[in-house]
């Protein structure tokens, strides 16, 4: 309730900076290819499989040109990362997710080799809001799906530091398309977490992003 | 299913942007209420307050006038929607949640009384996508959570009628802010629900608040 309001608030502000500043802007938006690079691996010694954890992530952007060729775009995201293992299991299928829902305030630097192109690289400041993991049994018959899980609460790292580089693809006047890649540096699970089965356990976000956007 | 339903959505977005209507997207804040019959208090804890369940939605809409002051507003939508009873155990807050996860389709009539304001009524179709419920505890100290619960896949109706009601309000250029009501008529537990007492029905009324843009 309260990150929402402070997400909001963010935003209204970033709109109207964004708009006095004479900038282009626009919103973003897609899905979430997640992985989380887990030391140790947890494929290791057991039948879990390692799979993508699909998410979604929406956004705002501006973007300000130096030159005709080169220019800055700031951004303000809600990604959730994180990665699933699965095993097969006689009539039901085991998941096991872990998540981060990351606030993402990317800075990038942008090259528009033509028209329609544009590159991108740059770093990003990452506040993870909620971070945890979940127990999904996914039961044939009957057709449902039995859960259980933890929040970490305040045994999450809560700032992270990732660096993303991209490519869009104007498809008209309004509307691109845009792949990420979003490379992450920090662990998001805290030393003293005393819910993970080992101690000192590291897991970093690995995310590929697909979306499209429009330019306001 | 789901994705018959999806294409579907996308073919009918796909017809309305080819006839070059007037579109754009919307999104915002979902407080959410559902009415259980029997209320939950009479099956459930004793002391759990009816809460207002926070939510998001996003969608896309097209717009076709008729006359200058009336037309039709279709849209497709991603809205969570459902319920959260919660008490307070020692520093601990206990909750259950409701919820469903709906593709909505409505198609509103609108009237523009004045040209910032527009209201609109009409009737929504909406496929459940994921629907159940979650037991959640919030630790206090060390501050983590706990939950476990289930999706009822099979044991939810996907189908989905309710009734919306709202207006817009043009800020200034192409933005928008809008609020609207939207009231469930159909039971989002189907018959055979295990899970539940006997005969629940769970009818979700919904309240957003948030803002669009003109493309």
């Amino acid at each position: 309730m309260k990150k929402l309001f402070i997400c909001l608030i963010l935003i209204i502000a970033a709109v109207s900076m964004a708009s006095s500043l004479e900038l282009n802007y626009g919103l973003r938006t897609g899905l979430v290819l997640g992985n989380l690079s887990v030391d140790p691996d947890p494929t290791e010694d057991s039948d879990l499989e390692a799979k993508m954890k699909m998410g979604f992530y929406c956004g705002l952007w501006a973007r300000h040109m130096m030159n005709e060729k080169m220019g800055i775009t700031a951004e303000l995201n809600y990604v959730e990362k994180g990665d699933r293992y699965s095993e097969d299991m006689t009539g039901a299928t085991m998941n096991i997710i872990m998540y981060a829902d990351v606030l993402e305030l990317p800075v990038l630097f942008t090259y528009l080799p033509s028209e329609k192109f544009a590159l991108y690289a740059g770093p990003v400041l990452e506040y993870v809001l909620s971070s945890g993991y979940k127990m999904a049994y996914d039961v044939d018959d009957p057709d449902v799906v039995e859960y259980m899980g933890y929040g970490f609460g305040e045994w999450t790292n809560r700032i992270g530091f990732s660096i993303a580089a991209g490519v869009t693809y104007q498809v008209n006047e309004t509307f691109f398309g845009e792949v990420r890649y979003t490379y992450g540096f920090s662990n998001v699970i805290g030393d003293d977490n005393e819910l993970m089965p080992a101690e000192g356990l590291e897991a970093i976000p690995r995310t590929l992003t697909i979306g499209i956007g429009i330019n306001l | 299913m789901k994705k018959l339903v999806l294409l579907f959505a996308v073919l009918c977005l796909a017809t309305g942007l080819s006839m070059a209507l007037d579109y754009g997207i919307r999104g915002g804040l979902v407080l959410g209420n559902m009415a259980l019959d029997p209320e939950f208090d009479e099956w459930g804890p004793s002391e759990a307050k009816d809460k207002i369940k926070m939510g998001f939605y996003g969608g896309i809409f097209v717009q076709h006038p008729l006359s200058e002051t009336m037309g039709i507003l279709a849209e497709i939508n991603y809205i969570q929607k459902g319920d959260k009873y919660s008490f307070d155990d020692s520093g601990d807050e206990i909750s259950y949640i409701f919820y469903g996860k709906i593709l909505e389709m409505p198609v509103l009539l609108y009237f523009q009384p004045t040209e910032k304001m527009t209201l609109y009524a009409g009737p929504v179709l909406g496929y459940v996508l994921k629907g159940g419920y979650n037991y959640k505890v919030s630790i206090d100290d060390p501050s983590i959570s706990y939950y476990e619960g289930l999706d009822m896949n099979e044991w939810i109706n996907r189908f989905e009628f309710s009734a919306a009601l709202g207006g817009r309000y043009q800020l200034g250029g192409k933005y928008f802010g809008e609020i609207r009501y939207i009231y469930g008529m159909s039971n989002m537990f189907s018959d055979d629900n295990p899970e539940l007492p006997e005969d629940t029905s769970g009818k979700t009324s919904t309240l957003t608040i948030g803002l669009g843009v003109n493309l």
